[in-house]
């Protein structure tokens, strides 16, 4: 990864965020696929 | 158990403590044996870290919680990737630029002596005794598998561990967790591509989680603003986020993982694996739990899962009627069993109608259960009894082909013990860093502090070896972890707070701070019971942040140091 540190820890942050939302979106997926 | 069982889990405890004994080269003097002379490489140390987290109690307490509950805890771990966010940019630079043997040491640095006493003094109270019902977890299983009494179980558990973490110092705790991370996952992974092909042959795996979710078990977010309901999305993503702000950020076991990195960048990616890792690792611990449930409604279960309980209850004038229990118990199993197939090959048209009949006899069949945990409730004389631990263990040792039953053995020991080794790693450092060093011996050569390290972390062993054994008998071991910590963590994170994010706040108003949010959290415990534990720890950091700040204003320091 290129860019000044600052940048780097911005990515990764942004990074983290974005995959939880996604693996909550996904988990909500699975909820309402298979309850009641 | 079978001979090739004993002869894995034989040959795992060999693995780990020769790995743990290899590394005692690197650990000849203090910085070695506490920091791994900070050398360690980032995927490392996540998976230590992840290791720690992630001990007995997960694999035996929340596949328990799974099968009674459903996916629902999972809520617990939603504030973990924020927190890991915000560690990145506070903790561990704050950390690794003061080059601190332990997160205590900073609030010295920062504020004074009386603090940093006061909270490495709560740190190993409340570790101590948490650590006590870590080591439990396993041994209660093991007691029962192999009919031992519980101290031979425990002392099994907690001498080899105690012995490869005094010789080989944070580098045997992190290359062991290493290996016992591999472990869990491959026997996590295992066990529930064996759930999902136990599966009658008619029953594909959509069927069973529909079943499942039939129940509510699919049942993952609860978005309800309540705070008497322990998991919710909001108590998790907010509470959990403080817990996890606190245990990932001011709680030895943990920062002493991430102090072992290389650098600043690579503790940084370590707490990230977490991060990306966490939620889906313990969903699949939660969906083990899932598809032991559907699992029994296709096999018959035993009435209760306790069979030490069950063989009291059997032996005492109850027998009778547990026996007249455990006929309604045949019958209710067969009722539901018919209930689940039919619901599976139902047709849309008659889905309703079918999941209504599955229902009334799932609950019928729980009601059946009730009367036998009242039956010995009444014999034992616990009130509290339950046997949501036991499931798990009884499901792996009854249920799984010879040879998967050493491997899940050997992973819900290799759980147990990386726990455990890095917490006696962290009571051990703080017993030496923040109390011998700093108020008994200031001066001595590093051979003497090394000795020193060792003896604590046989003490440490020994101690918490005896509060595993009071603690054996405690209902939701998960939860018992939790509430220990929520009493502490919220009021130490605040004061971290206060060093990290104002300029302004005094020593003496961090100590006032501390003291102040502490007893609000127990004030609040003890008169509103109904409040989920969870927000203690945001009750405990605010309060703290508002006593400090007040305090520090009305009683500045003398000479206000920078933040950093």
């Amino acid at each position: 990864m290129t860019g000044t540190p600052h940048q780097k820890t911005a990515t990764s942050a942004i990074s983290v965020i974005v995959v939880e939302i996604i693996t909550l979106l996904a988990l909500f997926a699975l909820q309402q696929t298979f309850s009641r | 158990m079978h001979p090739i069982d004993w002869l894995i889990i034989g040959a795992y405890l060999a693995w780990i403590v020769w790995t743990g004994v290899e590394h005692t080269r690197g650990s000849k003097e203090i910085e070695g044996y506490f920091l791994g002379n900070r050398s360690n490489p980032w995927w490392a140390v996540g998976l230590s870290v992840m290791a720690t987290q992630l001990s007995a109690i997960t694999m035996v307490g929340t596949t328990g919680q799974g099968y009674t509950d459903g996916l629902r805890f999972v809520q617990f771990y939603f504030g973990l990737p924020l927190a890991m966010v915000i560690l990145s940019v506070t903790a561990v630079p704050f950390f690794h630029r003061a080059k601190v043997y332990t997160a205590y040491e900073y609030l010295e640095r920062r504020f004074d002596l009386k603090t940093r006493t006061l909270t490495s003094a709560l740190f190993l109270v409340s570790r101590g005794l948490s650590c006590g019902t870590i080591i439990s977890a396993p041994a209660v299983i093991l007691s029962i598998i192999l009919g031992w009494n519980l101290t031979l179980t425990v002392l099994l558990i907690g001498i080899p561990t105690a012995i490869y973490t005094m010789l080989g110092g944070v580098q045997a705790v992190t290359w062991t967790d290493v290996k016992q991370m591999y472990i869990i996952v491959f026997g996590l992974v295992a066990v529930a591509v064996a759930l999902v092909l136990g599966l009658p042959a008619d029953v594909s795996l959509g069927d069973a989680l529909s079943v499942a979710g039939a129940t509510g078990r699919m049942q993952a977010f609860d978005f309800r603003f309540t705070t008497t309901e322990t998991y919710t999305f909001w108590s998790g993503l907010i509470g959990g986020l403080f817990l996890m702000l606190s245990y990932f950020g001011c709680d030895q076991s943990q920062v002493q993982r991430y102090l072992t990195a290389r650098s600043e960048q690579e503790a940084t990616s370590s707490l990230y694996m977490s991060a990306y890792w966490k939620i889906p690792l313990q969903v699949l611990v939660l969906m083990i739990g899932v598809l032991v449930f559907v699992f029994y409604l296709f096999n018959q279960p035993p009435m209760l899962f306790n069979p030490v309980h069950e063989a009291k209850v059997k032996a005492s004038p109850q027998a009778g009627a547990y026996a007249a229990a455990e006929q309604r118990f045949d019958a209710a199993f067969a009722a539901r069993r018919d209930a689940a197939t039919a619901l599976t090959s139902s047709e849309p048209a008659t889905r309703a109608a079918a999941e209504d009949a599955f229902l009334k006899a799932d609950a019928d069949l729980k009601a059946v259960r009730s009367d036998a945990i009242a039956i010995v409730q009444d014999t034992t004389g616990d009130r509290s009894y339950r046997d949501v631990n036991y499931v798990f263990p009884t499901f792996v040792t009854t249920r799984l082909p010879i040879g998967l039953i050493g491997i899940i053995l050997a992973a819900i020991m290799a759980a147990a013990m990386s726990s455990i080794a890095a917490e006696l790693n962290a009571l051990a450092t703080t017993t030496v860093i923040d109390f011998y060093r700093r108020l008994v011996r200031p001066e001595a050569p590093d051979a003497h502090y090394l000795s020193v390290s060792r003896l604590a972390t046989a003490f440490w062993g020994v101690f918490t070896c005896i509060v595993a054994l009071f603690a054996a008998d405690l209902g939701s071991l998960i939860e018992v972890v939790n509430r220990f910590g929520s009493f502490f963590y919220g009021s130490i994170l605040g004061v971290f707070m206060l060093a990290m994010l104002t300029r302004r706040a005094s020593g003496t108003g961090a100590f006032v701070g501390l003291i102040g949010g502490m007893t609000l959290v127990a004030t609040v415990a003890f008169t509103r019971p109904e409040i989920s534990f969870l927000w203690h720890n945001v009750i405990g950091a605010v309060g703290v942040v508002v006593v400090g700040s007040l305090v520090s204003l009305l009683a500045p320091a003398r000479r206000p140091e920078p933040a950093s």
